[in-house]
């Protein structure tokens, strides 16, 4: 799916990302109208998973795809011929030209669409990873007349399984087995942004009438969403050689989700807690972050009674940023360890330290070579902490740092350091309602064995007023 | 004939002992195999192509009754490669990747996929004169499918199609750069596993 080629194309992808705000509204009303867990329910799954139709449903989307962009938008590297297929199989696979915003977010929610069909057959977490793989696979090969692109392939991969996960718990969060008439279908239709191949599958079973309990992804109850409206100050150095430095002030909206507790949710399976950012700024970058975090697997080292909970955690993250200084994204798992300290009443303070790998990341480099592309792409690791004071398990200051290495294996001949960090602040005024302030530094060091060292420094200042739902008390699953 | 021969072995007495012994928490493997290796990059208008040979050495744990996380150190070979009549060239490949082991049925078929780190080594050695090595390090992936035969008890002969795709940046060779070298090798494995 090319959508970064064209403005309608951008629109597109923002439109799927922000529409996520609508579900996510309506999620959250379903938390405070539900406050109370749904009951043990069967799996959303069927009685057995129906492999055979997820993999044909996994290679009609391809072929839906395909026959879109070639006869609706006239895109020639979707008219593929056998003599493409045949010279695809012979030369192999490629880096490509895409923009940024194709790469790092387009191909990733192409991916949950494969993985979605697999979740929505029946098929476990673990089993609809192979679906992404056949998907993308097929699709490099044999649906463009382009050869097959490795960082497609990645991005599709890793991205469609983080994505597709979140989006198939969000998809059941928002959905309401036990709704009826009018209510019920809007709901159904609420959640198709999220997962459309989820919701046209309940179509094809009856699912969107039948009344029935809800799934066990049905995070009503557990879900805290923050949606955050307002204004961001950004300021960039520029290259070091120029004395050139930028800034503005853009509004932005922001939509941060909250799945699970990791504290309180029982690890069960991948994904039970999760959490999900994404903003969007006109004239500022438009969609300029997107932030996953997934829980794989976690152990809890300390007693459910403890006063101070402390566990070891492996989460799969996804990160996009893209800001008037740079571009940053990357597909990575981390391992650490995260500890919520009990204070009096209800004040706790959290701490994460992890170290992560980083499957596959990007980042903007002037040097980068590769015909239109200007960033580098490459594996690397990183370090993150984080410590926050919260009120009732929300988090009301935060202080982040980051530090991420990449090495790059397309693009210039370099080897990429980068530091992140920022404070954020939440003042609660009445119910849902408060103002947010947010401040964060992102901070670059290029060193190429062929060009001068680049460094530039980004910072942003953004206020907020924000609205949240607030998650049951004694939450947690 | 491929499905024909694919719901023969499936459905031997080895099939059903797959399903009757389950399978170990703690599980390995060790198998060789030949491969078709592929060697392209950015500023290559063609690929180049040869054959390797090589082996893997597979651990994994179960986190479910279907499902192992492991490691994967896989390496190949090759002496194929050479142009010049004047020279051996020995391209060896080494990808250690995390891996995930699906079995959706009981008859043994596993799929498996993962991602790793991905080292190669290209050595050149012109007549008369000392080898010159040089070397790239990046990002792997591997993808396949296997059949686990059971023998006795836990005891399998596992064979396996794979491929093996390794980004390795840059190689400096001696008379020219090679840009963002992408490593490919496709093949079939046998082997025996405890699981």
């Amino acid at each position: 799916m090319r959508t970064g080629r064209t403005p309608w194309g951008s629109s597109l992808v923002v439109i799927l990302a922000m529409t996520g705000t609508g579900p996510a509204a309506v999620a959250a009303q379903r938390t405070s109208e539900h406050p109370q867990p749904a009951p043990e329910a069967e799996s959303d799954s069927l009685p057995r998973p129906d492999i055979l139709l997820a993999i044909g449903e996994t290679l009609l989307i391809n072929v839906v795809v395909n026959r879109f962009d070639a006869w609706v938008l006239q895109d020639e590297t979707e008219r593929v011929t056998p003599e493409d297929w045949a010279r695809n199989l012979r030369l192999g696979w490629v880096w490509d030209e895409d923009t940024f915003l194709t790469n790092m977010f387009a191909h990733p929610y192409h991916g949950s669409l494969y993985f979605n069909a697999g979740r929505s057959n029946g098929l476990s977490f673990w089993g609809s990873i192979p679906l992404v793989i056949l998907g993308s696979w097929t699709w490099e090969y044999l649906g463009e007349t382009n050869r097959p692109s490795l960082n497609d392939f990645f991005m599709t991969t890793f991205g469609g399984v983080s994505l597709g996960e979140s989006f198939h718990r969000l998809g059941a969060t928002v959905r309401d087995n036990e709704a009826t008439g009018a209510r019920r279908t809007w709901l159904e239709i609420a959640a198709l942004p999220l997962d459309p191949i989820g919701g046209f599958n309940r179509l094809l079973r009856g699912e969107w009438s039948r009344v029935g309990p809800n799934p066990p992804e049905d995070g009503t109850g557990d879900l805290t969403t923050w949606v955050r409206i307002g204004a961001r100050a950004i300021a960039d150095s520029g290259f070091v050689e120029s004395e050139e430095d930028t800034q503005s002030v853009t509004p932005t909206v922001q939509v941060d989700l909250r799945y699970g507790d990791p504290f309180l949710t029982q690890y069960e399976a991948p994904f039970d807690v999760f959490s999900f950012r994404a903003q969007y700024s006109p004239g500022g970058g438009d969609l300029n972050k997107v932030r996953s975090s997934g829980r794989l697997y976690a152990i809890m080292l300390s007693p459910d009674s403890a006063r101070h909970r402390h566990g070891l955690s492996v989460n799969q993250r996804f990160d996009y940023y893209h800001n008037p200084a740079q571009f940053f994204g990357a597909q990575s798992i981390e391992v650490g360890a995260l500890s919520r300290w009990r204070l009096s009443g209800a004040s706790s303070i959290r701490t994460e330290l992890f170290g992560s790998a980083t499957v596959l990341g990007g980042l903007d480099a002037p040097f980068a070579g590769v015909g239109d592309r200007t960033y580098d792409f490459g594996p690397g690791g990183g370090l993150r902490f984080e410590i926050a004071y919260e009120r009732n398990r929300l988090s009301y200051i935060a202080l982040r740092a980051r530090s991420e290495y990449l090495h790059t294996v397309s693009g210039a001949s370099a080897d990429h350091n980068v530091s992140l960090g920022g404070l954020e602040l939440s003042v609660p005024i009445s119910g849902g309602i408060g103002i947010a302030a947010q401040a964060s530094y992102f901070r670059r060091t290029s060193r190429y064995s062929d060009q001068p060292d680049d460094s530039r420094d980004f910072g942003q200042l953004s206020l907020f007023a924000e609205w949240k739902s607030s998650p049951r008390d004694g939450g947690g699953r | 004939m491929l499905v024909v021969a694919a719901a023969v072995v499936l459905s031997v007495p080895w099939a059903t002992a797959a399903q009757e012994t389950g399978r170990s928490k703690v599980s390995g493997e060790l198998a060789f195999g030949g491969f078709l290796s592929r060697i392209s990059c950015t500023s290559c208008d063609d690929v180049t192509t040869g054959t390797s040979k090589g082996g893997l050495f597979r651990l994994g744990v179960a986190l479910e009754t279907d499902v192992v996380l492991g490691l994967e150190a896989m390496g190949h070979s090759s002496e194929t490669f050479a142009g010049d009549a004047d020279e051996d060239v020995l391209i060896e490949n080494l990808n250690v990747n995390a891996i995930v082991l699906w079995f959706p049925w009981q008859s043994g078929v596993f799929l498996k996929a993962g991602v790793g780190a991905a080292r190669g080594t290209v050595t050149v050695e012109p007549a008369g004169e000392d080898p010159l090595d040089t070397r790239g390090t990046g990002v792997g992936l591997t993808a396949g499918i296997g059949l686990d035969l059971v023998v006795w008890k836990r005891l399998s002969i596992s064979v396996g199609v794979g491929a093996w795709i390794s980004a390795l940046g840059d190689i400096v060779l001696p008379e020219a750069n090679v840009d963002d070298v992408i490593s490919s090798a496709y093949g079939l494995t046998l082997g025996l596993a405890l699981r």
